[in-house]
């Protein structure tokens, strides 16, 4: 059953990417984010790059005609987001029965133009997606999967800004550029060929049943433990701080004045992404594996950065992908050092027993790797307790890293 | 420090590390990988250095373009000369044929 369903979701990305032109790792990117529970898909372009277009052949491809779009650029009421009051039961009876929208019924859901939402409506959205449940009048819904996929241009100037929880609920975001000379005449020849119906033509690929099932199967997949680790270090790495920027006043640059890790990936960030950023990079294997068969660590390097931009924030942003390659190639460098210096084998070794010539070749690993650091207090903080070093020699004591 | 999953981890890393324990001490040792390296030409030349990109100096390089040339102008000295030499063969082999007919 896994080959036939393998199959559907190929054969989606097919149909997709014979109507839309855009990198291939944006769309594969798209495709694999659709493949677990409640997913959501955040994209961002300029106007006219086809941003909504892309959101309708998703939908269409999975839901058919049967999903909803809430449009930000149009009046949004609550009845159309939430429900509204059943006027013949609260006339009659006086009961009061809510009809809930068809947003909320619907699986497939899409949002256009999130950036000129009301702060009301992102308000309900933001509930649904953080609970899984919407309130109207006092009554509650249960909301099942569901797949939703917005997009905005953040340029735009009627702009409300969203707060940032808002947005960390998407699980990707994925950037669209505009067509180059030659992606013109293929647009063109596109537009031709489906007589400019682009999204009307877009068969149904998938039933929610299959999607279902699909998300059920990503789910079961295992991940290596080594994926698991590297993702894991991977987030650790970007939210780390010596000086727990999280709950400081000041924030990077400033608050890096004569830190000894200034020259780290940390002093770039300003806000470094939430825990879920780990957990969506582990549905993205997942359904990579499932889909492909196999994930190498290049790709979660890949994954990464679709999954960054919406939730950190850098201290000096130019162009925010490009800026995310740069921490990512800094990232691969700090892997590979981080095996050329055998760090986990050393700590694994402590882990087990206490060994004074090994604990000093960690010390001098700790001033080169703050997450190495972090783990190497846990340690340090027992042996103290068992009296086998001073507090006065500890990484603790030296840097001054305080694990709250 | 708890996390057993944490714990699994650092075993899979440590055993795929090339590291030995010796009393108390650890040793390993880097193997030089000769991908993305550079070398330099008369070494490759000469001592067969490994590496992707070759460095050549202005000298050196003049002295192989010079090489080149003079190379180049003795293929074509010899390409003349075994033209000729073709003709001579053939016409000698025109005046054998007529020599052996007339006779």
């Amino acid at each position: 059953m896994s080959k036939y369903y393998r199959n559907l979701v190929k054969k989606l990305e097919e149909e997709v990417k014979s109507r839309f032109i855009c990198s291939d790792s944006v769309l594969k990117i798209i495709v694999l984010n659709q493949l677990h529970h409640r997913a959501t898909t955040l994209l961002r372009a300029p106007r006219g790059s086809g941003k909504s277009t892309l959101m309708l052949l998703m939908l269409r491809g999975m839901y058919g005609s049967s999903f909803v779009v809430i449009s930000g650029a149009s009046e949004v009421k609550r009845g159309e987001v939430l429900g509204r009051l059943h006027l013949p039961s609260l006339e009659k009876e006086g009961v009061e029965k809510v009809v809930w929208a068809a947003f909320v019924k619907s699986e497939g859901k899409g949002l256009d133009e999130v950036n000129r939402l009301n702060p009301y409506t992102t308000a309900n959205i933001y509930h649904m997606l953080q609970f899984g449940e919407v309130w109207a009048y006092g009554h509650r819904a249960k909301v099942e999967d569901y797949t939703l996929i917005a997009n905005e241009n953040p340029q735009d100037p009627t702009t409300f800004i969203h707060p940032p929880p808002f947005y960390d609920r998407f699980d990707v975001c994925v950037y669209l550029r505009p067509l180059t000379l030659s992606e013109k005449f293929a647009l063109q020849e596109i537009l031709e060929k489906y007589k400019g119906e682009i999204v009307e033509t877009m068969p149904q690929v998938l039933s929610p049943e299959d999607l279902r099932e699909i998300r059920e199967e990503v789910e079961e997949i295992e991940i290596d433990i080594e994926l698991r680790g590297l993702i894991n270090t991977l987030v650790r790495d970007l939210q780390v701080c010596v000086r727990n920027r999280e709950l400081s006043e000041l924030k990077p640059l400033a608050l890096c004045e004569g830190c000894h890790f200034i020259r780290d990936v940390c002093s770039k960030i300003k806000e470094g992404p939430s825990e879920r950023a780990g957990i969506v990079l582990s549905y993205l294997v997942k359904a990579k594996i499932w889909l492909e068969g196999s994930c190498s660590k290049e790709d979660v390097f890949e994954m990464l950065r679709w999954v960054l931009p919406h939730r950190i924030t850098l201290t000096r942003t130019k162009n925010i992908i490009l800026d995310l390659k740069e921490i990512i190639e800094q990232e691969k460098v700090k892997m590979r050092d981080r095996e050329s210096r055998r760090q986990w084998y050393i700590l694994n070794e402590l882990v087990k027993k206490f060994n004074r010539g090994l604990y000093l070749k960690a010390k001098e690993i700790a001033l080169e790797d703050l997450v190495f650091a972090e783990e190497l207090v846990k340690l340090e903080e027992k042996w103290i307790s068992e009296k086998l070093i001073r507090p006065e020699e500890s990484v603790k004591y030296n840097l001054g890293i305080e694990v709250l | 420090m708890a996390s057993n999953t944490f714990i699994e981890y650092l075993k899979t890393v440590a055993k795929k590390s090339d590291v030995v324990m010796e009393r108390g001490k650890i040793k390993w040792f880097d193997r030089e990988i000769p991908r993305h390296r550079a070398v330099d030409f008369l070494d490759m030349y000469y001592l067969d250095g490994k590496g992707d990109y070759v460095v050549l100096d202005r000298s050196t390089a003049y002295e192989i373009k010079e090489r080149m040339e003079f190379l180049e102008r003795e293929i074509l000295k010899y390409k003349k000369r075994t033209m000729y030499l073709s003709i001579a063969l053939l016409m000698m082999c025109v005046i054998v044929v007529i020599i052996l007919v007339l006779w």
